[in-house]
């Protein structure tokens, strides 16, 4: 980052006389760049445009009616608002409960490897299989989370409530971002400097206090990393988490951007809307990326 | 202000010893410098008065008062660091301001406080920057008036002058007395630096592995060191410490097989005893018909003063003479004396001082 240096300058000692040794040391990335983003990508982009017919004998070019179509239809509307709820609630919930975690882990006396250890276990789960691990807890009836609702007076049934299923879903991202926030804001504390935090304990500055004048913004620039990649976590990488707790369901309730475009593709086989939705989808994670870019390099001079 | 006491304070990390069981006063208004090596447990003991670290034992008073159970912020203390420890997010003001505030002063008092200090360290300039747009130097002063605004009965520095070059740390040590002189507050200072020791001390104490070697003034110190440990510490280039033996009569040293060395006065107690003889490098002084030779190896030229590194006997040594141009050369022997009322003698075994 800090040393790279300006694009043509060499670093003495990285010359190659061969011209084609650099491209056959990059050939399997860009491979796989190719394969996996650009194929896909420029599919999405042409396919935007065109319409085929149902049973893939011919296209014709439609121009931006696709977009029209989607931007205009309260179904997207509908997602995109519930993405935005779910990103904000998810990423709030899960930075301060991370933070307050890992301040309560750092602030104790014993125990806190096995804290640590802990409360990173999540983290090391896969979205659907910690999502497999919430069907089981909350399945009505048979679930312990269930039996626990049921006792406390809750009519447990997401399958059928829209509230309750946004809930099971906020939950369980919730706790599977919790354990890498933890992780990232308990490694953060360890390398403030120590002698910030005895000047702050000299000045008198003791628990929510130290905890808020000193601590939170000393860690700024962590939140700033984590914001955007809850963020995006949230917004792209959950599809597997509600196609097992939820799939979308019930009616629409938990339907996010990224699986109503899977629907529209995969069930619905309307590759024009599909395509439509993932350039758009682009466009909102290469917006988040550009402005973590803008927030850091302002922040890096401090 | 106040004073600090310590009764047999101590440290353990686990099962080893930081600090062995250490006790000494420092009079309301004292300005102590804790000096040694690092590793000798002089920054545990700091850190133990101001309420870092815990102490494993005995006792700590300010003021009169048991302060081992009371956090740092209730010892009415302040210290410096050694990086300063601002706080990077906030401005300078906040920096001066932000102890105030947790104690809840008064607005009027605490713009009256920082301004007082911002008067007296001229940080008038630097009120709005944030910590990372300061030098070095800056940083230092404004670590100082964060500390003097709280007007604290004890005021605590660790190394706080490493950090700076040489130039600035000459500047700011002078500043640092100066401060002193005008506050009068009782102070505890803990550098590696002899010079910074030896300048800033009313009273100094050595400390060597966990304990302390010798208290006293600088001058003191340096003309009656308790130890070979101190009397090499102290002093650049340090003092020439030399194998040695008392003769059968007790009257003269022996230095391998030089001309005995008269003692200022009979040690008969010490009679044929092994012992290391300290000579100050200024206390060897080159004359025509001096009692021992010394071949030069090596002259460094200091500008108004001369080092001569030789050997005497089989003994490396240093003398230090005050003159500009050499009229010796490297491999040349001369003949130099020694003024015996200059002379140390320290236990060959424990390194403890005999006599005088």
């Amino acid at each position: 980052m800090g040393g790279s240096r300006a694009a043509g300058e060499r670093l003495p000692g990285t010359w190659f006389r061969g011209r084609w040794l650099p491209w056959l040391l990059l050939a399997p990335q860009l491979l796989v760049i190719a394969v996996f983003f650009l194929w896909p990508t420029l599919r999405a982009l042409r396919d935007a445009f065109y319409q085929g017919d149902a049973f893939g004998l011919s296209e014709e070019f439609v121009g931006l009616r696709h977009f029209a179509h989607t931007l205009g239809s309260a179904e997207y509307g509908h997602a995109l608002l519930l993405t935005l709820a779910y990103a904000l609630l998810t990423s709030a919930l899960s930075l301060a409960g991370g933070f307050a975690l890992a301040v309560a882990v750092e602030g104790l006396r014993s125990g806190r490897t096995l804290f640590r250890t802990l409360f990173l276990w999540p983290y090391a789960l896969a979205p659907a299989i910690s999502a497999a691990l919430w069907v089981f807890l909350f399945r009505p009836q048979v679930g312990l989370g269930a039996g626990l609702l049921e006792h406390a007076g809750v009519h447990w049934n997401p399958a059928l409530q829209a509230g309750q299923a946004q809930a099971l879903v906020l939950a369980t991202t919730v706790w599977q971002l919790l354990a890498y926030n933890f992780l990232f804001y308990g490694a953060a504390l360890q390398s403030l400097p120590p002698s910030l935090l005895e000047a702050a304990a000299l000045d008198g500055a003791r628990g929510w206090r130290r905890v808020r004048d000193v601590i939170w913004p000393l860690l700024a620039p962590t939140t700033l990393f984590l914001v955007v990649t809850d963020l995006s976590f949230v917004l792209f990488d959950t599809f597997g988490l509600i196609d097992v707790l939820t799939q979308g369901g019930p009616d629409h309730a938990t339907e996010t951007l990224v699986y109503k475009l899977y629907e529209d593709a995969f069930r619905n086989f309307d590759q024009g809307a599909a395509a439509v939705q993932s350039l758009l989808l682009m466009l909102l994670v290469t917006g988040l990326g550009v402005l973590q870019l803008r927030l850091q390099r302002r922040r890096v001079p401090a | 202000m106040a004073t600090l006491e310590l009764y047999q304070v101590c440290k353990h990390f686990g099962a080893s010893t930081a600090l062995t069981p250490t006790s000494l006063q420092v009079a309301d208004g004292e300005f102590v410098v804790l000096v040694g090596p690092s590793g000798c447990g002089k920054s545990t003991l700091l850190r133990m008065i101001a309420g870092l670290e815990s102490p494993s034992g005995g006792e700590i008073r300010i003021g009169g008062h048991g302060v081992n159970a009371q956090e740092p912020s209730a010892r009415d203390i302040a210290m410096v660091f050694q990086n300063y420890a601002l706080y990077p997010h906030m401005s300078v003001r906040e920096n001066l301001s932000y102890a105030l505030k947790l104690r809840k002063l008064e607005r009027a008092e605490i713009t009256r406080r920082v301004d007082w200090a911002v008067d007296l360290l001229g940080l008038q300039p630097l009120l709005a920057r944030k910590p990372a747009e300061l030098s070095g130097g800056q940083r230092q002063r404004v670590a100082m008036g964060r500390a003097i605004v709280r007007e604290p009965q004890l005021f605590l520095f660790d190394e706080p002058l490493s950090n700076l070059d040489a130039r600035l740390r000459n500047h700011m040590r002078v500043e640092i007395k100066q401060l002193h002189r005008r506050l009068g507050t009782t102070t505890v200072y803990v550098t590696h630096d002899q010079v910074e020791a030896m300048t800033l001390a009313q009273r100094m104490v050595v400390m060597n592995h966990g304990r302390i070697e010798q208290v006293g003034t600088p001058e003191e110190v340096y003309a009656q060191p308790a130890s070979t440990f101190v009397a090499g510490f102290l002093g650049a280039p340090p003092m020439n410490l030399l194998a040695a033996h008392i003769s059968t009569d007790g009257t003269h040293v022996l230095v391998d097989d030089l001309a005995p060395l008269p003692l200022p006065a009979p040690q008969p107690a010490l009679a044929g005893r092994a012992v290391t003889l300290g000579l100050r490098p200024e206390a060897l002084l080159p004359a025509v018909d001096g009692r021992w030779p010394l071949t030069l190896n090596l002259l460094e030229a200091l500008g108004g003063e001369l080092l001569l590194h030789g050997s005497l006997g089989r003994q490396a040594c240093v003398l230090r003479v005050a003159t500009t141009a050499s009229p010796w050369r490297e491999g040349d022997t001369l003949r130099v004396d020694v003024a015996s009322t200059a002379l140390h003698l320290f236990d060959a075994a424990s390194g403890q001082r005999l006599a005088p």
